[in-house]
């Protein structure tokens, strides 16, 4: 079709036409008509943008299963979740969690990405193995390492077998340290993609730049830490707004190994909506999602904000 | 102040049994200017790069003031190099840049600016101090990469083709500039360049590559007036030197109607005359008017103002030849145009066959 049309396209004559004429043509032709993106727009205003708006509205009201109309009751479900504490409990740990992960997430990819940096037949099998967890269901990895974990669990079984003493430690069970072990296991799930994400950013790295810098008699760790890691910052910001965000919405991971606990110090924002809405709390369950959908909002701008200035001059 | 050494210093990579760099023999004296220049795949700046200890030195050695560096990192060598692509930092500003090796190497921060400033001052880059690369020209960069190598005072200079990536008018500029620089501060440097233009008017003396083989190395005016083999010959001049197959008679050497006389040693070395071949540079013939000499068929006229070339071919059919002609500039003949042109007996060279080495026509 656009060959013909090509073809068939007159010829100028010489030089006396204006050469805007037949451009202004084809920008034509290769403009699609505005209504062709409607379907799409159809799809996101009903999955989408309905479900968010309406968000909005049911968190106004006491819908729930045990009530058989749904009336407007303004901000009481927000002002009962933040008066019993719950709102900033679910609120902390959540940003925590997203904090936590987002650090391992970046050190273990980027680690990774050093080591793995070299292109010889080694390295490239292991970046497929490290890849792997990011393609596995999330529930899975989640209840995997549940079994692993668990008091009577391989890694304690390991450990004992190592240190010759019976071991029985909860890294399950810990109100301190739980949320870490969780934070840890998300962080493994997905530092495939963030060591993908910095291998592609060290390889955009001039090679000129960092022959430079050894003349210049920089050590690695000087190259590394002066010249490497600056140049990776547009890495650094799609892995860590990626990572940060991504864990703020978490889920299965959390829901397969803890639940929630133990005591909720894992029960994250996706967590508490998951509970209340099956006990029937919509309204409740409602409103949490709202706050972590404005949480992940205001998080976002800053964030990302903040790490495009580093970018600024590359 | 420092010497350099070459001695049967070879690169071979791994998988090639062709060694990049083939046993490269060169001494550049303290705080001279060496170019080392040839076309593309001839090594020049792989033997800067073993130099730098960017590349692995697989036989031979390298000195520096006498010492073996051959196993030496790049930053036990003391040496700063400048690379075609300037390799600037660009998340430095154009100080922190110049002054990123003092850090390294733990002087004063008052130091460093005293150092950075007085290369900014000779570069003309003090009103850019705080500027990063992305914001400044090409010129403005290079000048940036020569700064970072003056701030630390090497032993060496090496520079990777350094003004490739400017325009034409700024190439010839910055060129002049570059060697006054390095004339002022008596740094060895050594050049690599494709260019032989430049290679002739910058260095002290050049050294001319041709598949990782070292073909010649001398001064400017000795390359140009006696090269050492055909390769040198055709690559050294621009236009290039005209080299035409001649036959070996009692008289001399004949090209077309023409006879060259040659001595007996040129005889001897040129043994049965096969394969011989003929340099003549554009500027050794000249017009003869009377119809005597070489039958030439001006196809281009090049006009440059003082001269014009004329390129155009001897002979017919099977045997033409092109040969460029200089003739001065203000009444050349017509494109299209037959002329006869003759030329310098003194001004000729000889190559044998086989080898293409050089054979002294009067010797």
């Amino acid at each position: 079709m656009t060959m013909t049309d090509l073809r068939e396209r007159p010829r100028l004559d010489g030089g006396d036409q204006p050469p805007a004429a037949p451009r202004g043509k084809r920008r034509r032709r290769s403009d699609h008509p505005l209504w062709f993106l409607a379907p799409a727009l159809v799809v996101v205003f009903v999955f989408f943008f309905l479900p968010t708006l309406s968000n909005f509205f049911y968190a106004l009201t006491d819908w729930s299963s045990f009530k058989s109309e749904i009336s407007f009751v303004g901000t009481d479900n927000l002002t009962a979740l933040f008066d019993n504490g719950t709102l900033l409990d679910a609120l902390r740990v959540t940003v925590v969690y997203a904090v936590l992960v987002a650090v391992f997430q970046n050190l273990f990819g980027l680690v990774l990405a050093l080591l793995l940096e070299r292109d010889n037949r080694l390295n490239r099998v292991c970046r497929v193995l490290f890849f792997i967890p990011v393609i596995m269901s999330a529930l899975a990895v989640g209840y995997v390492f549940q079994a692993l974990l668990k008091p009577d669990g391989g890694l304690n079984q390991a450990l004992g077998f190592l240190s010759g003493t019976e071991v029985q430690i909860a890294w399950l069970g810990n109100t301190t340290w739980t949320i870490v072990v969780v934070a840890l296991i998300h962080a493994w799930k997905w530092m495939g993609l963030s060591m993908l994400i910095y291998l592609a950013g060290l390889k955009t790295i001039n090679e000129d730049v960092l022959e430079a810098a050894r003349l210049d008699g920089a050590t690695w760790w000087d190259t590394f830490r002066r010249i490497r890691f600056p140049l990776l910052a547009p890495a650094v910001t799609f892995n860590f707004a990626t990572a940060l965000l991504g864990s703020m919405n978490g889920f299965d991971v959390v829901q397969a190994t803890t639940e929630g606990g133990p005591g909720g110090t894992t029960e994250l924002l996706n967590i508490f909506i998951f509970r209340t809405f099956g006990q029937g709390l919509f309204a409740q369950a409602t409103t949490m999602s709202l706050v972590l959908f404005v949480t992940v909002t205001l998080m976002a701008v800053p964030v990302i904000w903040y790490l495009r200035k580093r970018e600024d001059v590359l | 102040m420092s010497t350099v050494e070459y001695v049967k210093a070879s690169r071979l990579y791994p998988g090639n049994p062709v060694p990049a760099v083939d046993e490269l023999s060169l001494e550049i004296a303290d705080g001279e200017f060496l170019v080392l220049v040839g076309p593309s795949g001839s090594g020049k700046s792989t033997a800067l790069r073993m130099l730098a200890g960017l590349e692995e030195v697989t036989s031979g050695e390298i000195r520096i003031d006498g010492v073996d560096v051959s196993d030496a990192s790049p930053k036990d060598r003391d040496i700063a190099m400048v690379f075609q692509s300037y390799a600037l930092y660009p998340h430095m500003t154009v100080g922190e840049n110049m002054g990123f090796a003092l850090r390294l190497a733990g002087v004063g921060k008052a130091d460093i600016a005293t150092r950075v400033a007085r290369a900014a001052a000779m570069l003309d880059l003090t009103g850019h101090l705080d500027r990063k690369p992305k914001a400044l020209s090409g010129g403005q960069r290079q000048r940036v990469a020569m700064g970072r190598a003056i701030v630390r005072s090497p032993r060496v200079f090496l520079m990777d083709e350094p003004l490739s990536n400017l325009d034409a008018k700024l190439r010839v500029q910055t060129r002049t500039e570059i060697a006054s620089l390095q004339r002022e501060l008596g740094t060895t440097t050594v050049y690599v360049t494709h260019d032989q233009t430049e290679a002739m008017t910058m260095g002290d003396r050049v050294a001319v590559l041709k598949d990782g083989v070292l073909q010649q190395v001398a001064t400017p005016r000795e390359l140009y007036d006696r090269p050492v083999n055909v390769f040198v010959a055709g690559f050294i001049g621009s236009p290039a030197m005209n080299v035409l197959p001649v036959t070996l008679t009692a008289e001399g050497v004949q090209l077309g109607d023409l006879t060259v006389p040659v001595g007996p040693a040129a005889r001897g070395a040129l043994g049965s005359g096969e394969g011989a071949q003929l340099g003549v540079r554009p500027e050794a013939l000249h017009l003869t008017g009377d119809g005597t000499g070489l039958r030439l068929d001006v196809a281009v006229v090049e006009e440059l103002g003082a001269d014009a070339y004329l390129h155009g071919s001897l002979g017919a059919g099977d045997g033409r030849r092109p040969l460029v002609v200089r003739v001065d500039g203000r009444t050349p003949p017509r494109a299209g145009s037959t002329v006869h042109v003759g030329l310098r007996p003194d001004e000729v060279h000889l190559f044998r066959g086989g080898d293409g080495a050089r054979v002294d026509a009067a010797g």
